[in-house]
């Protein structure tokens, strides 16, 4: 189980390494084909945009789970062993709690949009809850996480 | 809840967040999920927060972010980076703290392509931060450089920041960009001064690592063969924007793919490579984009809460003098510039700001130099500083927040300084553009 | 029983698409006192430009200030706006108003209250000379608004970050943009900008929009203040025309030549805005576009 969420925390931080290159490579052919006059592909522009929150969104959980995610660790250092354990347990608890709330409120923002059929219309005409689905599937493996990492620290 | 009532309680919730170690970008998203229960109500505030967070980072002018953490990242882990510092270090080597040197000067010149502060951090964070640690380097002598020439490029153009600031306020833009570049250039040259001085007094911090000493071609050679692919890249770079082939952010696309050709070229790239640095800049576009998805959005709480409107008409209302009025404004600058990200500065104050500089008279471009230096010292102002955390993203892992709080302090000083200086004697930021574009 | 309503504007304040919703804001203040007021939040740094559609419509503002090109996401016949060709008052005569807010009530969950940005026309800004409405081989920043009609004319588009058009015109990465009479010396634009094509196509449109719910739950007292102030921000729109020559005059001081047409090719280039914007819109719906086009175009 354990295995297994962790091979797919990383696959989809490997898809969001992969989604950037291709994007950057994307880019760079739209400004060699615009300048050789073969036209453009208005497109690419709003997929590089809507890359970067999907990219973001689908390695937020391996980064935390690797412990990269920046944080301020000045008053965590200076306390003392069995307060500062404390402390990290409230943190991941406040952690899994924001997380269940954004997780919560994605899921009725994609219903919500969804239910009025909206649609982004732009070069590509898409249906607008798509833009949103990153969002729930991020902060549910960011819950996990932080319930891990909670468990971890009462039965290592 | 008050205004004033409302700000306490934000920063400091947030600050709170902060202390317990929990990410940066979680304490912000918690404390505006409890903003947006109170002042956007309830669900269906909860439900624009989740909208507006997404949408802070569907941006095209973030795209140059990860570009140019992908040539940083491509140039480091393919081993070119590694031989051209070399080189570099080669010809120069009898300047103390040398490789620091190297990253201002270097960055300097970067700054006149990038037009993103982050990017230019991130890139020479990842090119030149292992190299200097794995020398010796005091962390400070590392890390302090590199986070303030990130600033800088914010003064020298072109400089995404810097455009906005001028369409904002409605200064002219070609006037404040090249109004950036005496200050940004002193501000470099006193980096330098004071790094070639620090390493002087005190060896330690930057050991010097060569023994033997080469001459003749032997000096030379490696800086014709490992620089050369920077310098192509760098040609490529520039001559896509200024022949008009591609815009500042695709260029930084085009620069990122060319970096990989040039990699390949040198036959230094290996899928193996390729792959780390795809996920090194994965992994740090990742932590920057998600802190700016808590910091936009707390900029918007705080914008409905009402904290941002009372704390600038508290200065509109205040009946003083234009140099109290002045210091007020740039006091205001400071303080956001502690918790909030730059474009949100921007769109806070400028609206309050800008009838006051009409009011009282002050020439637009040289407040707009003001504006300027104290966006960027908002940049190394703990507790939030985009470049601090920019750093934090590409340091190694036991580099704590707390040493690159304090390798950025003798450059936030440094920066304090150059706004005093440009406040008594204008003519620093106003006198190029007047030479150069008349008026 | 006075009620506090927040608002927000899709633009920053004290901008040209704010003046005339914030002058409103102002007199609904200074007149409402003890039935309405109105706690005016500001411009995007509250909301985001293309959420404050959706930010009405939920009721996390009772009332913004906002254009149709920033909600299409939630009703694509909001981008019929910019099209019409007669103004406001006439449109409140003829029953488009009407059928305007009826769409608006049931696919925005808004109240179109008024609108607030009228008769300014949309531009091409070229920095390369044409002579006639043929745009190929030249490269033009877009908005959604007007990129349907640039490539109709041959037009290769590129779209750019706002912040960057200032760049992309320095360096010749695109060789004109699209955008109304005013506003071009906000964005500092006129220091790249060589010539304007005459004459302008569309009518810029910026919107009083109220959520639905509230403004149900007011009481007659409360939306009739509303409703008299908004007739007022409507019939200031006039003032737009001191405006327009003002912007019109400035730009022939910077140095910004026009472009015109003879007058069969005048006809081919406004004919082609209107058939390329209507398709557009119709399209997209063709249940409310047919008869929105009916009722807001010239006869
Ligand atoms: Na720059
Ligand atoms: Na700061």
């Amino acid at each position: 189980m354990s295995r297994a969420y962790t091979g797919l925390i990383r696959l989809c931080g490997i898809a969001a390494a992969l989604l950037l290159g291709v994007v950057a490579v994307l880019v760079s052919f739209d400004v060699v084909v615009r300048n050789i006059g073969l036209g453009t592909f208005p497109w690419i522009v709003e997929v590089s945009e809507y890359s970067l929150p999907l990219a973001t969104f689908l390695i937020a959980p391996w980064l935390l789970h690797r412990g990269e995610h920046v944080r301020i660790d000045m008053v965590l250092t200076a306390l003392p062993g069995p307060l500062a354990r404390l402390v990290a347990r409230a943190a991941d608890l406040l952690g899994l709690a924001i997380s269940a709330v954004f997780l919560f409120y994605g899921i009725r923002v994609i219903r919500d949009s969804m239910g009025l059929d909206s649609l982004v219309i732009k070069t590509m005409v898409f249906p607008e809850w798509w833009l949103f689905l990153p969002v729930p599937f991020c902060f549910a493996l960011l819950a996990i996480e932080f319930a891990r990492r909670l468990r971890m620290s009462f039965w290592p | 809840m008050s205004w004033g009532l409302a700000t306490i309680f934000l920063f400091g919730s947030v600050v709170g967040l902060f202390a317990l170690g929990l990410p940066v970008a979680f304490a912000f998203l918690g404390v505006n999920a409890l903003g947006a229960v109170i002042w956007l109500g309830g669900e269906a505030g909860l439900s624009q927060l989740v909208r507006n967070g997404v949408i802070s980072i569907t941006s095209f002018s973030l795209t140059p972010i990860p570009f140019f953490i992908l040539m940083g990242e491509v140039l480091l882990h393919t081993g070119v980076a590694m031989k051209a510092i070399d080189a570099i270090d080669r010809l120069i080597w009898r300047v103390p703290g040398r490789l620091a040197v190297v990253a201002v000067i270097a960055g300097t010149v970067f700054s006149a392509i990038s037009g993103s502060t982050i990017a230019t951090t991130a890139l020479l964070g990842s090119l030149l931060l292992p190299d200097m640690l794995r020398r010796g380097y005091h962390p400070n002598m590392a890390m302090g450089p590199i986070m303030a020439i990130g600033g800088v490029d914010m003064l020298i153009p072109p400089s995404a920041l810097t455009v906005l600031l001028g369409s904002l306020a409605g200064i002219s833009i070609s006037q404040l960009l090249i109004a950036g570049i005496v200050p940004g250039m002193l501000l470099s040259a006193l980096f330098v001064g004071y790094i070639v001085l620090r390493a002087w007094l005190d060896p330690a911090l930057a050991p010097s690592f060569e023994g033997e000493v080469v001459a003749g071609w032997a000096r030379w050679r490696p800086l014709v063969v490992y620089v050369m692919p920077l310098v192509l890249i760098f040609v490529i770079v520039i001559l896509a924007m200024s022949a008009g082939w591609a815009t500042p952010t695709e260029s930084a696309a085009v620069g990122a793919v060319a970096t990989v050709a040039v990699a390949w070229l040198y036959r230094a790239l290996t899928p193996d490579n390729l792959m780390k640095s795809l996920m090194g800049t994965a992994a740090i576009s990742g932590i920057i984009l998600f802190i700016i998805v808590g910091a936009t959005t707390f900029a918007q709480i705080l914008a409905f809460s009402g904290a941002t409107n009372g704390m600038v008409a508290l200065i509109r209302d205040a009946q003083i003098s234009p140099m109290a009025a002045l210091l007020g404004m740039l006091t205001i600058l400071l303080l956001l510039g502690c918790f909030i990200d730059q474009v949100s500065m921007m769109l806070i104050t400028l609206p309050f700001f800008m009838p006051l500089v009409q009011l009282y008279g002050f020439d637009p471009v040289w407040f707009g130099v003001l504006f300027l230096i104290c966006m960027q010292l908002g940049l190394l102002t703990p507790p939030f500083g985009m470049l601090l955390f920019t750093m934090k993203g590409v340091a190694p892992g036991h580099i704590t927040m707390c040493q690159i709080y304090r390798a950025a302090t003798p450059y936030v000083v440094f920066g304090l300084g150059l706004l005093v200086l440009v406040t008594v004697w204008p003519p620093i930021a106003t006198w190029l553009p007047r030479v150069l574009l008349g008026k | 029983q006075e009620l506090t309503i927040k608002a927000v504007s899709a633009f920053p304040e004290g901008t040209f698409n704010s003046k005339n919703f914030e002058s409103f804001i102002q007199r609904i203040n200074a007149a409402g006192k003890g039935v309405l007021q109105i706690n005016y939040i500001g411009g995007p740094k509250a909301i985001p430009s293309f959420e404050v559609g959706n930010a009405v419509r939920t009721g996390v503002v009772e009332i913004a200030n906002v254009t149709g090109a920033f909600y299409t996401t939630i009703m694509p016949e909001a981008d019929a706006l910019k099209l019409a060709q007669i103004p406001v008052a006439e449109q409140r005569k003829n029953g488009a108003i009407e059928y305007i807010n009826s769409i608006w009530n049931a696919k925005a969950n808004a109240y179109y209250l008024a609108r607030v940005v009228d008769g300014t026309p949309f531009h091409i800004y070229l920095n390369k000379p044409i002579d006639k409405p043929d745009l190929k081989g030249l490269k033009l920043r877009v908005t959604p608004v007007y990129r349907d009609f640039f490539q109709a004319l041959g037009a290769t588009v590129v779209q750019t970050a706002p912040g960057e058009v200032y760049a992309a015109l320095e360096r010749g990465v695109v060789d004109g943009y699209g955008w109304p009479i005013t506003g071009i010396f906000d964005l500092g634009w006129h220091e790249k900008t060589k010539f304007r094509v005459d004459p302008g196509f569309y009518n810029a449109e910026v919107s009083i929009l109220v959520n639905l719910d509230a403004w149900k739950k007011m009481t007659d007292a409360q939306r009739a203040l509303l409703q008299k102030e908004a007739l007022t921000a409507e019939a200031m729109n006039a003032d737009y025309a001191r405006d327009i020559a003002e912007d019109t005059r400035k730009q022939a001081a910077a140095g910004i030549k026009t472009i015109a047409f003879d007058a069969a090719n005048t006809k081919k280039y406004l004919d082609t805005a209107y058939a390329t914007g209507w398709k557009g819109v119709i399209d997209k719906s063709p249940e409310h576009g047919p008869k929105l086009r009916q009722l807001i175009s010239k006869k």
